[in-house]
C-alpha cells in the first residue's frame, strides 16, 4: 500500500512528468504523421520513377523512404526513453528514500557480469551483456546490490551447405540481488533449480552426484528443499552452516513469494539471489500518464518486495561473530 | 570350449572390477565419516578453548555464581584429557552443552556482564561455536548415512562384510539441544 504522505509528495514531480509526457507524446505524432506523409510521397516517386523508366529516380526514392526507419533503428533516445529516464530519476530515488536515506539508485548502471559469473548459478559463457537500475546501500545492518540482468550467449551454427549463422541464448534475465550475509565463509555454495531430479528421479540424482565439477553436491534433511533445488558445494560442512534448517525454509518461501525461478549463491560472506523475470522493473509505461498512482504503486511495491528480502532471509540478524 | 573361456575371463573381468569399484566406493565414504567427525572434534575442541576466557570474565563480576562456574570448569577439565570419539566423551560434551546457557544466562541478573565487550564478544563466539558444531554434526550425520547405506545393502553389503566395513552410528542431539539456545546480543 502506498503511503499517502509519499503520494502528497511526489504529486508536483508527477504533474511536471505528465507535461513533459504529453509533449514528447505530441511530438511522437508529428513526427509520425511527418513520416507518413514522407512515406506515401516517396512510394508516390518509386511509383513514377518505374513509370518513367528512371533507375536513378527509383534508388534515390528508396533510400529516401527507408532513410527515417533507419535513423529511428540507431536513434537511443526515443521519445519513450527520454520519458522513462526522466521518470526514474526524478521518481525512483524518492520511493527509495522512503524505505531508508543510506539507500542509492543509478538507473542508468548496474552489476558488472563478474558478479553472475562468480555466482556459479549459470553455465556457458556471457557474450552479451546488459544491467541497470543500480539500487545499491545499507538497509538496517546489511550492505546490499541490486539491479535488473540480461546476460545472453552467443551461439554459431553451421548448415550442411557450409554457411554460418549466429544467434543468442537468454542465460539470465531478470534481477540479481547481492547482500552481505550475516556469517562468514570462505568457501562456494549454490543452491540451484533441481531440474534433473524433478525429471528423472533417482538417475537425476544419481547424474548430480556424478557431475564433472570440482563441486561435491550436498544432500539435505529437508524433503522440500531436495525436491525444488540441488545444491552444490566444495565444503560440506560450510554447506550445512550456512543452509540451517531455518534459511532453507526462508529459501523456499522466497522463492514462493517470487513465483519464477529462484536460485541462490553463497561466496566471500555474501549471498546471491537471482530471480528470473522477462518484465521490465521499475520502469513506467509511457502510455500510463505519469500521474496515475496504480503505477507508482507497483514500482514502490518492487522496490518493497526487494528489499523485503533481506528480512525474509534474516540477514539484519548478527547473533554471531561477524558483526 | 574356447568361447567358454572367453566368456569365464571377461565374467571374471567384470567381477573383479565391481569389486574395486564397490571396495573404493566403502572406502571413500568411510573417510567422508572420518572426516565429517574431525570437523565435530575441531569445533568441540575450539568450545573447550573458549571457556577459560569465559570463566575469568563471569568470575569478575558474578563471583556469587561460583557453583555454575566450578561444575563447568570441572567438565573443561575432565574433557581435555578426552581424545577420542569415546561415549564418555559424548556424555561430558552433552553434559557441557546443557550446563553452557546456565553459565550465559547468569549475565542476565547482572547488567554490568551483560554490557562487557569482553563478554559480548565471548558470546558471539560460542553462538558462532555452536552454530558450527550444529552444521558438522549435520554433515557426520549425512556421510554416515551414505556409508551405512553402502554397508548395509546388497552387493556392497558383501564387499563390507568381507573386509569388516561396520555401520556407524548417527551423532544424536538431546531435547534440551533441540531447544534454541538463549542468547541474546
Amino acid at each position: 500500500m502506498l503511503p499517502f504522505d509519499l503520494v502528497e509528495k511526489l504529486a508536483p514531480s508527477q504533474h511536471e512528468l505528465e507535461q513533459y509526457r504529453q509533449k514528447l507524446r505530441a511530438g511522437q505524432r508529428k513526427n509520425r504523421l511527418i513520416i507518413v506523409s514522407l512515406s506515401l510521397i516517396f512510394i508516390a516517386l518509386i511509383a513514377f520513377a518505374y513509370r518513367i523508366q528512371s533507375p536513378e529516380l527509383a534508388i534515390c526514392s528508396i533510400i529516401g523512404l527507408c532513410s527515417p526507419f533507419i535513423y529511428a533503428s540507431f536513434c537511443n533516445n526515443s521519445p519513450e526513453t527520454l520519458y522513462q529516464n526522466a521518470y526514474k530519476q526524478m521518481i525512483n530515488p524518492v520511493l527509495l528514500q522512503h524505505f531508508s536515506s543510506e539507500l542509492h539508485y543509478d538507473p542508468d548502471h548496474g552489476l558488472p557480469s563478474s558478479d553472475l559469473a562468480e555466482s556459479k548459478l549459470f553455465t556457458g559463457s556471457i557474450d552479451r551483456y546488459s544491467s541497470t537500475d543500480l539500487v545499491s546501500g545499507t538497509y538496517g545492518k546489511t550492505k546490499f546490490r541490486f539491479s535488473q540482468v540480461s546476460a545472453e550467449e552467443l551461439h554459431k551454427q553451421t548448415s550442411s551447405r557450409g554457411g554460418s549463422r549466429t544467434y543468442y541464448t537468454i542465460i539470465f534475465q531478470g534481477l540479481l540481488f547481492i547482500a552481505d550475509f550475516n556469517k562468514n565463509f570462505s568457501g562456494h555454495t549454490y543452491v540451484r533449480t533441481d531440474f534433473a531430479e524433478k525429471h528423472l528421479g533417482n538417475l537425476g540424482r544419481f547424474l548430480q552426484e556424478h557431475n564433472l565439477s570440482s563441486d561435491e553436491v550436498v544432500q539435505l534433511e529437508n524433503p522440500e528443499f531436495e525436491k525444488a533445488f540441488a545444491v552444490y558445494t566444495n565444503n560440506q560442512v560450510e554447506a550445512r552452516y550456512i543452509l540451517t534448517p531455518a534459511m532453507m525454509d526462508n529459501l523456499l518461501d522466497l522463492r514462493q513469494r517470487c513465483i519464477t525461478e529462484t536460485q541462490y549463491s553463497f561466496h566471500d560472506s555474501s549471498i546471491t539471489v537471482a530471480i528470473a523475470n522477462s518484465t521490465l522493473l521499475f520502469t513506467p509505461n509511457f502510455k500510463c500518464p505519469a500521474t496515475n498512482n496504480e503505477q507508482l504503486e507497483a514500482i514502490y511495491n518492487q522496490l518493497d518486495f526487494f528489499l523485503s528480502i533481506i528480512n525474509d532471509l534474516d540477514l539484519n540478524t548478527r547473533i554471531w561473530s561477524k558483526e | 570350449m574356447p568361447s567358454f573361456l572367453v566368456i569365464s575371463a571377461a565374467t571374471a573381468f567384470v567381477a573383479v572390477i565391481l569389486i574395486i569399484f564397490l571396495f573404493n566406493s566403502l572406502i571413500a565414504k568411510r573417510n567422508a565419516v572420518d572426516f565429517a567427525f574431525s570437523c565435530i572434534d575441531t569445533q568441540l575442541k575450539k568450545r573447550c578453548d573458549l571457556i577459560p576466557n569465559l570463566i575469568a570474565t563471569v568470575k569478575g563480576y558474578a563471583n556469587h555464581e561460583a557453583g555454575v562456574l566450578r561444575e563447568v570448569t570441572e567438565l573443561r577439565n575432565q574433557l581435555i584429557n578426552q581424545q577420542s570419539a569415546t561415549n564418555d566423551r559424548f556424555a561430558l560434551e552433552t553434559q557441557l552443552t546443557e550446563k553452557l546457557p546456565a553459565l550465559m544466562a547468569v549475565a542476565e541478573a547482572y547488567p554490568n556482564l551483560k554490557a562487557d565487550q569482553q563478554f559480548l564478544h565471548l558470546q558471539r563466539t560460542l553462538t558462532e561455536i555452536e552454530e558450527q558444531i550444529s552444521a558438522a554434526r549435520r554433515a557426520f550425520n549425512a556421510a554416515t548415512y551414505e556409508y551405512n547405506n553402502a554397508v548395509q545393502s546388497f552387493p556392497s553389503n558383501l564387499i563390507a562384510g568381507t573386509f569388516q566395513f561396520r555401520a556407524r552410528d548417527f551423532f544424536h542431539i538431546n531435547d534440551t539441544e533441540r531447544q534454541n539456545p538463549a542468547v541474546s546480543v
